[in-house]
């Protein structure tokens, strides 16, 4: 019996967090097709009108396609780093790793509004606040670590003595690759890819403070109307977001399952 | 991706530059963006504070840090900072071990669901959690309105605009990484030994305290870092969901450099929260870490 | 002291284990064989309460246990990976049953280097089982499961993991430590020589079913289907067709010969497939001459014995005995013949293959053994 009740405790328990986590951004997604314009849940009357009012809306226009920009960006150079970089630490064991490893790591472990203004001040001397390149650098700083654990996560996966066959049978070491090596870790950095556009696309902090008028991404945008009150356009732009992250998710879940993205990430 | 990483294998280069090559990309972006940046800063906290622009270019003043020594709002924030660092944390780890602890011992398909809520948390956006956060809590919000439908309250309760309202804010932008965290390290236990304790006599906690538990320190202590780095450095949380007096060191910061121009103070005290952070990162590497697993994640 | 009644375990919807009863007395060492993936380990899992049975009933000494967690189970189950706990030195893992069940300190620490001892691992107790070898992983996994003092110790191919030659002393001294301690055990395994080795009694899995039980000798002697005869041990499986049905069917060889099968014709009509099993250390190798001078007397159809012309292919020395693999006309055969008696063939040579009719082992189409 004592059994039976802490079973069930335990579930509550689990039952609440997954409601703390979840409900509120379904919230968000209902929110959106209210036609008042007035924030309200659950609607009192379903439209998407809301969605239509945002085309019209050239500064929300604008951040969409800054976002779009900075993660593509953000993918292209923390792609070319982790991918260059996981092969480059291949060879490597003991010391040498670690110190390459920890260097990749080690934004993750500062503040995020450290490294905002730290940031900031540093490319003001060079005149490149407010610029793209400052964004996309700042992003790629927390991107890289995550492409260079998922791609290195799939070549430690892949069984290198295939390649070493491939060379033995005749082909150049770039043939190996394209024709061996790639085809067999395509999924992994296909994910690695996702997951970089995804980091970028949701960032905030740093954006906040190296975006200007003309750079401001989705989530600074959506700060700033946030700041002054709430804006049925948030909802609005939120869903898509939502929509847009879980779209990915399903897609890199899809390539390598959703047990290997929630522990590779 | 696959023939610019082709192309960099070229076979006439001896491996001991063709290593160097692949790792320079890497190099390049972590030491010219982010060490040479926090050396950048490092100086700005040593330059003299000025009235007539950010700061003095070219000095040399400790005058940052004795600004950051003598006030005492610097230290009421401070310390506010780091007790909500430390709450947080707590909570969010606890929920962190629960919540992949269910996800590990569940069914298939209630893996999936568990496993997605969290990856999706974990990737949208803190703002569009925050706005959902005001949208759920606020006085009109979902949660009130309900409780007070079904008349288990009679007028709303206060759950934003103050320090419940940070925390609650704070802790769904850091519990995903707590879970994922404590769930990669979770999802390599082998189920063959749980079985064992329980073959042995041992209960459902028994067998939580003593296999699961040791197996997970390493994730234990990832979920620490990343939550405590997090809400030591929390700005958009309490700035939005909590009253004025939930200041962080984060928003005193972004102040002083935005709106007072002390560039120096600011740099000082961005200074001394990162020496904060990076202390605790070694005492956990050193203490709970044994196989390097925050290295590893 | 176990008794398995019709239990049923699924999967979702496949089932894995299909209605197995079976009982194992007090003291006796029990062995579960088949094949990977025909549910042995299931059943185990099932005892020890890791799998819910669709139905059926397990009771231990006339207790019905079905339905009790695993940890109110008084039985104890040995992984094939021994699933040590890597955070517990040696003693502490053979110490920990003790501790659920509340023993003090200072007690179980002597219990475990007892149990340690006994297995002859009493040096490395405060070893990291990472620091262990294969052999003294199994040692220590043995002891911990030993020092609950269960009623029924089961084995899940515990040895699989270790070379040969380990593996073969380890079996010697597990069934030493078993008669020792009078522990009942169910031993899985798909290793037919090492459930020779150990069983007292021995039961044969084949998809899901428990298709045999016996004692070794009387399983490998009399098999109930052609899955048991071979999965025992190698064998030449030989189809031959019914050629006339008497009281005794005559069947027909594809190497030509014809003979008197000694089982009950029944059901069988003209042109049925019988298969028949010959085992190699049953087979007999003479010269040809004198044998085919004999098989012209007895007229086209053998009765006792059978003899086959056939043409040595090739043979294989395998360490004591010699392997002879032969050719009846379009039929591969094989012998197997103590080194002596083998070392003078070799390939080309003509011999006569014999044996007799009761030797051999019959089956009907279906696997079915035919009597």
């Amino acid at each position: 019996m004592r059994k039976r009740i802490g079973t069930w405790l335990f579930r509550a328990v689990v039952g609440l967090l997954v409601v703390f986590l979840s409900l509120p951004l379904l919230i968000v997604v209902a929110t959106a097709f209210d036609a008042s314009g007035a924030v309200v849940f659950p609607p009192e009357q379903f439209s998407v009108r809301w969605f239509g009012a945002l085309l019209e809306r050239p500064t929300w226009i604008r951040s969409v396609l800054n976002s779009l920009f900075i993660a593509g960006g953000t993918t292209v150079v923390s792609m070319i780093v982790g991918v260059a970089a996981a092969l480059g630490v291949r060879r490597f064991s003991g010391a040498g790793r670690t110190a390459v490893v920890g260097l990749t790591v080690l934004p993750l472990f500062v503040p995020g509004i450290v490294i905002g203004i730290v940031l900031l001040t540093f490319f003001s001397r060079f005149g490149l606040q407010q610029s793209y390149l400052a964004i996309i650098v700042a992003h790629s700083l927390w991107a890289t670590p995550l492409t260079f654990s998922v791609v290195q996560a799939s070549f430690a996966r892949f069984d290198w003595h295939v390649a070493e066959a491939a060379r033995d049978l005749g082909a150049t070491p770039r043939r190996a690759f394209l024709t061996v090596v790639a085809p067999n870790v395509r999924a992994g950095l296909l994910v690695a890819a996702l997951v970089a556009f995804v980091v970028s696309l949701q960032e905030f902090i740093m954006t906040l403070f190296l975006s200007g008028p003309d750079t401001r991404t989705v989530p600074v945008q959506a700060w700033n109307s946030l700041r002054q009150g709430l804006d049925p356009l948030v909802s609005v732009v939120s869903t898509i977001l939502i929509v847009a992250v879980t779209v990915l998710i399903l897609a890199a879940s899809a390539l390598v399952g959703l047990d290997r993205l929630a522990t590779d990430t | 991706m696959s023939t610019g990483t082709g192309r960099l294998s070229v076979p006439a280069l001896p491996e001991r530059w063709r290593t160097l090559l692949l790792l320079l990309p890497v190099l390049l972006l972590d030491i010219g963006a982010f060490l040479v940046p926090m050396g950048y800063l490092l100086r700005l906290s040593v330059t003299a504070r000025t009235s007539q622009g950010a700061f003095v270019e070219g000095s040399w003043s400790i005058d940052g840090y004795r600004y950051v020594a003598s006030s005492d709002l610097v230290h009421q924030i401070f310390a506010f900072t780091v007790s909500f660092g430390v709450g947080v944390t707590l909570l969010a780890v606890a929920i962190g071990v629960v919540y992949a602890y269910a996800a590990w011992q569940a069914g298939r398909a209630g893996r999936i669901a568990l496993l997605s809520v969290a990856v999706l948390s974990l990737f949208t956006t803190l703002v569009i959690k925050l706005f959902a956060v005001v949208l759920v809590f606020a006085p009109q919000g979902v949660l009130n309105d309900l409780l007070t439908g079904v008349g288990l309250l009679s007028e709303p309760v206060l759950l934003v605009d103050n320090l419940v309202g940070a925390v609650l804010g704070q802790l769904y932008i850091v519990t995903p990484y707590a879970i994922l965290a404590v769930y990669a390290v979770l999802s390599t236990l082998d189920r063959h030994q749980v079985e064992a304790a329980r073959d042995l006599g041992a209960g459902r906690w028994d067998a939580f305290r003593e296999v699961i538990l040791p197996h997970i320190r390493p994730g234990i202590a990832v979920a620490t870092v990343v939550s405590f780095t997090w809400s030591i450095g929390a700005y958009a949380a309490p700035l939005l969901l909590g009253s004025g007096s939930e200041q962080t060191t984060g928003i005193l910061i972004s102040e002083l450099l935005l709106t007072q121009f002390d560039w120096p103070a600011a740099a000082a005290l961005a200074v001394i929260t990162v020496t904060l952070v990076f202390s605790i990162l070694m005492v956990i590497l050193w203490r709970f870490d044994e196989s390097g697993g925050i290295l590893n994640a | 002291m176990l008794e398995v009644e019709g239990v049923t375990t699924r999967y979702g919807e496949l089932t894995a284990v299909d209605d197995v009863s079976l009982t194992v007395a007090d003291g006796e060492l029990f062995c579960l064989l088949g094949p990977s993936g025909c549910g042995k380990s299931t059943v185990l899992r099932t005892i020890a309460g890791f799998e819910e049975p669709a139905s059926g009933d397990i009771s231990i000494r006339g207790t019905d246990i079905t339905g009790r967690p695993p940890h109110q189970r008084d039985c104890s189950i040995v992984f094939q990976d021994w699933a040590l706990f890597p955070h517990k030195t040696a003693l502490e893992n053979v110490a920990f049953g003790l501790k659920m069940q509340g023993v003090d300190a200072a007690e179980r620490r002597e219990r475990a280097q007892e149990a340690l001892d006994l297995v002859e691992v009493g040096s490395q107790a405060e070893a990291a089982p990472d620091e262990l070898s294969g052999g003294q992983r199994q040692r220590v996994a043995l002891a911990r499961s030993l020092t609950v003092d269960p009623d029924l110790l089961l084995l899940d191919e515990p040895l699989s993991n270790l070379d040969r030659r380990l593996r073969e002393s380890m079996q010697i001294e597990l069934k030493d430590i078993q008669r020792r301690l009078e522990t009942t055990m169910v031993y899985v395994t798909h290793d037919q020589n090492e459930a020779f080795t150990l069983a007292d009694r021995l039961g044969v899995m084949n998809d899901g079913e428990l298709v045999q039980v016996g004692d070794p000798g009387t399983v490998y002697d009399d098999p109930k289907s052609r899955f048991v005869e071979a999965f025992l041990g190698s064998t030449n499986f030989v189809p031959c067709r019914v050629v006339a049905v008497e009281e005794q069917p005559i069947l027909a060889a594809p190497f030509g010969v014809r003979f008197q099968a000694p089982i009950d014709a029944g059901s069988l009509a003209q042109d049925d497939t019988i298969v028949v099993s010959l085992r190699p250390e049953r087979l007999d190798l003479n010269p040809a001459a004198e044998v085919a001078a004999r098989a012209v007397e007895d007229g086209g159809v053998a009765t006792d014995e059978v003899s086959v012309p056939c043409a040595v292919v090739e043979t294989i020395r395998r360490g004591s005995s010699v392997r002879i693999r032969l050719s009846a006309e379009e039929t591969d055969l094989f012998v197997e013949v103590p080194v002596e008696e083998g070392i003078d063939m070799t390939a080309g040579d003509t011999v006569a293959l014999q044996w007799a009719t009761d030797d051999a082992v019959y089956f009907a189409e279906t696997g079915e053994r035919c009597r």
